[in-house]
């Protein structure tokens, strides 16, 4: 006799005969330790905790088991869903899980640029349902001679789903997700957000991305294209200065839009921030992070303040060297066997030269550097004029060292470059699932709660003010295209890799949620500016007892709801 | 993919990615033929007003007479990956 599954494991619907074998979860006394019922081969239980079993078992056992005096239960697992499922229902880009999409837009006509770590092609999110390929073109800039590829090349070279190491390919894994999750073509039931556009592929070096987002609207050219960059760093003055970041706004314009992750630093101590009045003098520690790759701790961090303040700064090294920062216009050096350290002060920095500047750079000559030089340093600020009296500093990025503890050490105002621009839309991260499938078992995190801004996700306004991000997107997690041999794959706890898909969290996420629905919106109003864009979200945006007043550091204007910037158009 | 070593100031002898942007006594194309004199390799105009170009450090300090300098700077991907659990 047949029994249907329900509340067991597999498929809904799916018949099960009474030998099958399900996933369950025991709950029982310590009684049932004495009572458990011998198995058949085919069969296995292993013990969680003292009172929880996970157990394959038949039917018939399941069954048995489940009248036992010793049990409390017995629970089917729940089949996790492998893709974008809360996520596309979180931008109301479905109203159910397995439902029809709510808009007629896929970004059919539509470029989407990707700058990132590389790009596995032999994913079939990259292709069509025929198997071509749905990349315009791809340019290498980790290869000296920065080649550029057609999509004639990519199609040769990629020969198939054996040779995951084609042109542009992704050791990584990065940038195989971030393409996958903005315009993946529907695969094992999830799909990107814009499935029909096609792509502009950079993989990059990181540091000449200002080329990267060139060649990518050259490329373009008179197409509507939204190039992605889940990428940044915090070098640099934080309000919209910097040469890439003006450079984005004289190549932005109708139908050229460009997104930036927020960044991943809120709660990584990388910033400071606070208003002196004249005569204060504040000392905030810091200490230099040892890399996980082997190699020499470095770090570097940068003081900013206006020009019409006048401020002392003084570095103090674990060994109680004191190094004076000059005047404006002036760098000091100090060096031993086991480290160098340079303190420059710029005037003239900064949006319209009006900001003074104190970099420092601190480079431990070896690898093998004891604790001792890594910890115990510190800046020490006195303020002589006050007129503004506001320093913001951060370190290079997370992972070089931190500040702290002081009560300068802010999480607001941690929004990277060239997210604070004013050519780009930076993208915050909030919470879309906390559990998934992957090749290590079923994975929870318990520490998050969905509907919540990521506790990762960095947060604004920009140091000149300014209200970025300007939206939030689901960032955690999000399950999408896994590069094939990539390091990712290697995550047991994250990928899923005969699936070919892998879940990880980050404002490079949410960044390509946004990108992807751009690509709609430019589907329906191919013209469409930045600034159009922004306004068509921050006016159909999510609110709700998470994010309450918006416009805020963490959320922006809101949660995205694709639908409704795509209706308000 | 190594994203670690980011000291970027380079040492006399050796090239970085830098931005320019010309003064008001310069144009773009001036610009260039100037950065092509002093070994510049990889120039390339990438708007009105940004060159993107490779130099040394001797180089750097020369342009600062004649257009803003910027050095580029390496990003990092913003990812996850269990960095955060």
């Amino acid at each position: 006799m047949a029994v249907r599954s329900a509340g067991f494991a597999g498929p809904v619907h799916e018949v099960v005969q009474k030998d099958h074998l399900v996933s369950v979860i025991v709950s029982a006394s310590s009684k049932f330790d004495n009572e458990v019922p011998d198995l058949a081969d085919a069969e296995s239980m292993e013990q969680l905790s003292d009172s929880i079993y996970s157990a394959q078992i038949t039917l018939t056992s399941a069954s048995k088991i489940s009248k036992m005096s010793s049990v409390r239960s017995v629970q089917t697992k729940k089949k996790k869903l492998l893709h974008l499922d809360r996520a596309s229902m979180g931008i109301e880009l479905r109203s159910t899980v397995s439902g029809p999409r709510q808009v007629s837009e896929t970004g059919k006509g539509v470029l989407i640029g990707i700058i990132d770590t590389g790009f596995d092609l032999s994913h079939p999110m990259f292709r069509t349902d025929a198997g071509k390929l749905r990349v315009k073109a791809l340019l290498d800039q980790t290869q000296a001679s920065n080649p550029e590829f057609t999509t004639s090349q990519l199609e040769k070279q990629w020969t198939g789903v054996a040779n995951p190491d084609g042109p542009g390919s992704d050791a990584d894994g990065h940038g195989t997700h971030v393409a996958t999750i903005a315009g993946g073509t529907k695969f094992k039931g999830f799909e990107g957000v814009a499935r029909d556009a096609k792509f502009l592929l950079v993989k990059t070096d990181f540091i000449n991305t200002d080329k990267a987002v060139s060649w990518i609207f050259k490329q373009a050219g008179s197409t509507p294209c939204v190039i992605n960059m889940s990428l940044g760093h915090h070098w640099g003055a934080h309000d919209g200065s910097e040469q890439e970041e003006r450079l984005h706004e004289t190549l932005t314009g109708p139908g050229k839009i460009i997104v930036v992750s927020a960044g991943n630093e809120r709660s990584d101590h990388i910033h400071i921030g606070g208003r002196f009045v004249k005569n204060q003098v504040e000392s905030v520690p810091f200490r230099i992070l040892r890399p996980q790759d082997g190699s020499a701790p470095f770090v570097a961090f940068t003081l900013w303040y206006n020009e019409l303040d006048e401020f002392d700064f003084e570095l103090t090294t674990p060994t109680g060297d004191v190094l004076d920062v000059p005047n404006p216009g002036s760098a000091a050096n100090f060096s031993s066997s086991q480290l160098d350290v340079e303190a420059a002060h710029v005037s003239g920095s900064g949006a319209d030269g009006t900001s003074g500047k104190v970099q420092v750079t601190i480079e431990l000559n070896s690898s093998s550097a004891p604790n001792s030089l890594l910890n115990g340093w510190s800046i020490k600020m006195r303020c002589e004029t006050a007129i503004i009296g506001r320093v913001d500093g951060w370190l290079n990025n997370s992972g070089f060292g931190e500040f702290g503890p002081h009560p300068f050490v802010e999480e607001t105002r941690t929004l990277g470059l060239p997210a604070s621009g004013n050519g780009c839309i930076s993208v915050a991260s909030h919470v879309s699932r906390n559990s998934w499938d992957s090749d290590a078992g079923d994975q929870e995190d318990t520490t998050i709660l969905p509907g919540r801004t990521s506790p990762f996700s960095s947060q604004g306004p920009t140091r000149d003010g300014r209200q970025k991000p300007e939206i939030s997107a689901p960032g955690q997690y999000l399950v999408a295209g896994l590069a094939r041999n990539s390091s990712l794959a290697s995550v047991q706890e994250r990928a899923l890799e005969s699936r070919r898909l892998v879940a990880i969290e980050g404002t490079s996420m949410s960044a390509p949620m946004v990108t992807g629905a751009i690509a709609l919106l430019l589907q329906k109003k191919p013209g469409l500016t930045r600034q159009q864009a922004i306004d068509a979200m921050q006016a159909s945006a999510i609110t709700d007892g998470h994010t309450g007043p918006v416009w805020n550091p963490a959320y922006g204007h809101g949660k995205l709801d694709v639908k409704a910037a795509i209706d308000s158009l | 993919m190594n994203l670690r070593p980011v000291k970027q100031e380079p040492p006399e002898d050796d090239s970085v990615a830098a931005m320019f942007s010309p003064n008001k006594d310069k144009t773009d194309d001036e610009i260039v033929e100037w950065l092509k004199l002093h070994n510049a390799t990889d120039v390339e105009v990438l708007a009105e007003g940004f060159i993107s170009a490779c130099a040394c450090t001797a180089t750097l300090k020369a342009a600062e007479e004649v257009a803003s300098v910027e050095i580029k700077r390496q990003k990092m991907p913003r990812r996850g990956a269990g960095r955060r659990r």
